[in-house]
């Protein structure tokens, strides 16, 4: 008489109705499977089934996009655990981050993840730009998506610049009076730019609801859909471009 | 022009069963045996197929495929790039501690207010022209000239020397946002003065 092992546990998992509806098809270990894996998966399918063999070269992209791209799914998440302890009140948001950074489960740890990724992707969306000059990428066919790029490089710092605000202490409220000063003179409306930017004269109320919405809605959205035109620009015009 | 029917094409398919059983014939490195030529061995007849001239459309000579499976190859790479910032971005947030100074006031201006890093280059430049200048123009022709590259450059070479000009443009934009930006971040002190970073840092991330 033999007693069901641990196998035997593996085998009946793997074989129920419940795994597999999970998973349609066993770990991919043929060519075939490899393919159908990436085809039938929402995610994966974002990338072709075959790339180019230099394309997954550590020392051809050095993963500038990607890490750009892996950044900004970061600060969703850290940005996401940050907004539940935070409120865009003048009279509120200091207490709040201090509170963040010492009462607030992870807080201090979350909220400087937040801040370094801000900073790094800034960084990383420059160097991927100087990366694609470097080889020539934007000539035809990747002309549109080289201004899709220039246009997500904007957004990446407007991204950085709202959320500078929000911690609302001496650097955030300085930095943001000069910052947007300059930007003041901009002949939207003649005299007016300064109420349509900051929401008054000076950095008060109005504008801290105003950068605290962009930040956390208005741009990540717009962000997340020029990188989907980005990404499927990427395949349209025939995949990553080749060695110069 | 079209092509006769043949009445006979019934009896031709049946016509090999009804042919004499030829001799197999053994192959050099073993493997099944194949039958051989009707009349035995060195009666073979070969029939032309195709004549391929050399530089035709047809390539002989085809390479081997340049391309990888994404599974396993594209993401082994992303994966371990994401694990990898992440590390760094845990282990950097535990040991520096984001800057955070006393709440805002209106009221107490700081020795010198400086804007976010990326852009203390435009800062420097405000300190040399106007404000419509270096807060308006100069960042959208920055961006502008960014965005047009491609449509300036429209040559299909891609090493640097036969695009020179493109590459002296594009370094401008780069070396000259460094200078100013270095400038602005580490060489600006109280009242935009310049001040040396040994005699002091004035600059926050």
């Amino acid at each position: 008489m033999s007693f069901p092992g641990p196998g035997d546990l593996y085998k009946s998992v793997k074989e129920s109705q419940i795994w597999r509806s999970f998973f349609r098809q066993p770990y991919p270990t043929t060519s075939r499977t490899r393919a159908l894996a990436v085809m039938n998966n929402v995610f994966l399918h974002l990338h072709p089934v075959r790339v180019k063999r230099h394309a997954v070269r550590y020392t051809y992209t050095f993963c500038l996009g990607g890490i750009s791209f892996f950044l900004f799914l970061a600060l969703t998440v850290t940005g996401l655990y940050l907004m539940f302890f935070y409120v865009p009140s003048v009279s509120r948001a200091y207490q709040d981050i201090l509170s963040i950074e010492n009462s607030v489960a992870f807080g201090s740890l979350v909220r400087n993840m937040h801040r370094w990724a801000a900073h790094l992707m800034v960084l990383t969306v420059f160097l991927h730009m100087i990366r694609v000059f470097y080889h020539g990428a934007y000539k035809p066919p990747r002309e549109f998506n080289w201004v899709v790029g220039v246009v997500l490089l904007l957004l990446t710092l407007l991204l950085s610049f709202t959320g500078y605000l929000l911690p609302w202490d001496q650097i955030a409220f300085w930095a943001i009076t000069v910052g947007s000063q300059m930007a003041t003179y901009a002949p939207l409306i003649p005299g007016e730019s300064s109420i349509f930017i900051l929401g008054g004269i000076e950095v008060g109320q109005n504008t801290l609801i105003r950068f605290y919405v962009f930040h956390v809605i208005a741009f990540p959205l717009i962000a997340a859909i020029f990188m989907i035109v980005h990404f499927w620009r990427i395949r349209k015009d025939g995949g990553i471009s080749g060695p110069v | 022009m079209t092509i006769e029917k043949r009445p006979n094409a019934i009896a031709d398919k049946t016509a090999p069963s009804q042919a004499p059983r030829v001799p197999a014939v053994e192959r050099p490195g073993g493997g099944p045996k194949l039958p051989g030529p009707p009349g035995g061995p060195g009666t073979e007849r070969f029939r032309l197929l195709a004549y391929v001239k050399q530089e035709s459309m047809v390539r002989v000579d085809k390479r081997p495929d340049e391309t990888v499976l994404t599974w396993p190859h594209l993401l082994r790479a992303e994966f371990l790039m994401a694990g990898l910032i992440s590390g760094l971005l845990v282990v950097t947030s535990f040991l520096i501690q984001a800057p955070l100074e006393e709440m805002a006031n209106a009221s107490v201006t700081p020795h010198v207010a400086k804007a976010p890093w990326y852009f203390l280059g435009l800062q420097e430049i405000l300190s040399y022209f106007n404000a419509t200048v270096a807060g308006v123009l100069v960042p959208t022709l920055y961006l502008v000239g960014l965005a047009i590259i491609p449509y300036i450059d429209r040559s299909p070479f891609k090493a640097a020397r036969d695009r020179k000009l493109i590459w002296i443009f594009f370094l401008c934009l780069m070396v000259g946002g460094l200078i100013v930006t270095f400038i602005g971040s580490f060489f600006r002190g109280p009242g935009w003065n310049w001040r040396w970073p040994w005699e002091g840092i004035f600059f926050n991330l």
